[in-house]
């Protein structure tokens, strides 16, 4: 138990000096670095409305279109946010894992703690904003059920950026191949619609199966009281996201070789 | 503290079934410097990382109980967007060292202060070197690794280096590879030689294991 106890706290330990690392070395390279990390889906909610504006739309949901952007944006930047920084890690973090006693999987939590807490004060950042100037009146249908989604958000988004990281450390190229990949998914997750108010039958039943769609109904469905989801299903939600973890938790090991080269 | 190899293995090449080292048993002792002879440079190499733990064995186990720095004067962890201080803060977090007692000691052995707070990529080599083989020494480790002589182009501190690194040898244990024998001598007070098929043999003394492997050499 003791020897236990003691290798928790050295990774603890570890963790923690890779993360302000990651804090310093990924958003502290310029003056502006952190303000622009918190900055950033601020950015994309203020564009978004403006342009919905212009084009005359209201919101699908709610009378308000900043807040229904923004409960559609925060989810979506946690799971694909993270995804996508963790992409990072193998050209970041190589001289770490090749000559100190860290490992990947240290790397891959840090990057997950520091990414995360980044997007979280963002998203408190817009969301007292948004109440502070009448946009939203700091009342949600269920706190537990947005807690839950945010946390399934990030354990998603921390497994494919795992197979992500374990992938491109195979094939080095995938980076580009996902970023590609992955840019349909703003437009098919939901973040600027009601997927059943918008679609027929048959593309629903397709768009079923994206689980970024699932994430961002179920988030509205706890952030509104007059508006309930017909499409969230929290077992295959649990059940993709379970699997992403558990593959890229796999994946890792199987390349954590490969990753220090 | 403990370190002991038991049974350790270290595979090279799977296809050809070459071995950086091939079940090794052994274990470092406290105040006793070690010299590591081996026929292949990357056997050495292997050691050296399985005992800093950034690598581990393909088969067997190591027990461990310490602090087991990585080589002295490493500096590739140093990134180049912080500042000399905030790379030695990070090294020290990630090793459990009390940060500003080395941070303090590392501005009187290399009489550096303010260019600590400059950003890395703002370094000479010279002075780079200079920071990471300060940290390096600063730090409390129970088994310090070098490899070569420590050489600083500035006479003065070269001579504080090596003054160090005989207090260290008296304190702590140091493993060193070189290829010069007159290095070997002056640190360590025992070997161990790592044959071509990755076997380990140990000789009481430094100047025992240098002939057996001039012998291996030889017979390979």
């Amino acid at each position: 138990m003791g020897a236990f106890l003691k290798a928790i706290s050295v990774k603890t330990r570890i963790i923690n000096a890779l993360f302000i690392h990651s804090i310093l070395t990924e958003h502290g390279k310029s003056k502006i670095g952190y303000l622009a990390a918190l900055a950033k889906p601020l950015f994309q909610i203020v564009m978004l409305t403006t342009m919905f504006t212009f084009l005359g739309r209201s919101p699908a949901i709610g009378d308000n279109l900043v807040l229904f952007l923004a409960t559609g944006i925060i989810p979506y930047n946690l799971c694909i946010g993270l995804t996508n920084k963790m992409l990072q890690i193998n050209k970041s973090s190589r001289n770490i894992l090749n000559n100190t006693l860290a490992t990947p999987f240290d790397i891959s939590i840090a990057f997950l703690l520091s990414e995360t807490v980044i997007i979280l004060i963002s998203a408190a950042t817009i969301l007292i904003g948004l109440g502070h100037f009448g946009y939203w009146d700091y009342r949600v249908d269920s706190l537990l059920g947005i807690l839950l989604i945010t946390i399934t958000s990030i354990i998603l988004g921390y497994g494919v950026g795992l197979l992500n990281v374990s992938v491109s450390a195979i094939v080095p190229s995938y980076e580009k191949v996902w970023k590609i990949l992955s840019m349909p998914l703003f437009l098919m997750s939901g973040v600027f619609f009601v997927a059943d108010q918008r679609f027929p039958a048959e593309v629903i039943a397709i768009l079923k199966y994206n689980p970024l769609l699932h994430i961002i109904e179920s988030m509205r469905d706890s952030f509104y009281r007059s508006w309930e989801s017909t499409l969230f299903d929290m077992g295959y939600l649990l059940t993709f996201t379970t699997i992403a973890l558990l593959t890229g938790l796999l994946m890792q090991k199987l390349t954590q070789k490969r990753q220090r080269v | 503290m403990k370190l002991e190899f038991l049974n350790v293995s270290k595979i090279h090449n799977r296809k050809r079934q070459t071995y950086d080292l091939n079940e090794v048993c052994t274990s470092f002792v406290e105040q006793k410097s070690v010299a590591i002879l081996s026929v292949y440079e990357r056997s050495s190499k292997s050691l050296l990382k399985l005992i800093s733990g950034i690598e581990q064995p393909t088969r067997g186990s190591i027990i461990r109980e310490g602090i087991f720095t990585s080589l002295i004067g490493d500096s590739s962890y140093f990134h180049r967007e912080m500042s000399g201080e905030e790379n030695i803060r990070f090294i020290c977090k990630l090793y459990g060292q009390e940060t500003n007692k080395v941070i303090h000691e590392i501005k009187e052995f290399a009489e550096i202060k303010k260019e600590l707070k400059q950003k890395a990529k703002s370094y000479t080599p010279v002075l780079r070197r200079k920071i990471a083989i300060s940290t390096s020494l600063l730090m409390k480790s129970d088994i310090y690794q070098l490899n070569g002589g420590l050489h600083h182009p500035q006479p003065k501190f070269n001579n504080k280096i090596q003054s160090k690194l005989m207090e260290l040898t008296t304190q702590s244990t140091i493993v060193v590879t070189a290829g010069n024998p007159d290095i070997l001598k002056k640190y360590a007070s025992c070997s161990v030689v790592i044959d071509h098929e990755g076997r380990l043999q140990s000789f009481n003394d430094v100047q025992s294991g240098i002939e057996a492997l001039k012998v291996l050499k030889k017979d390979s």
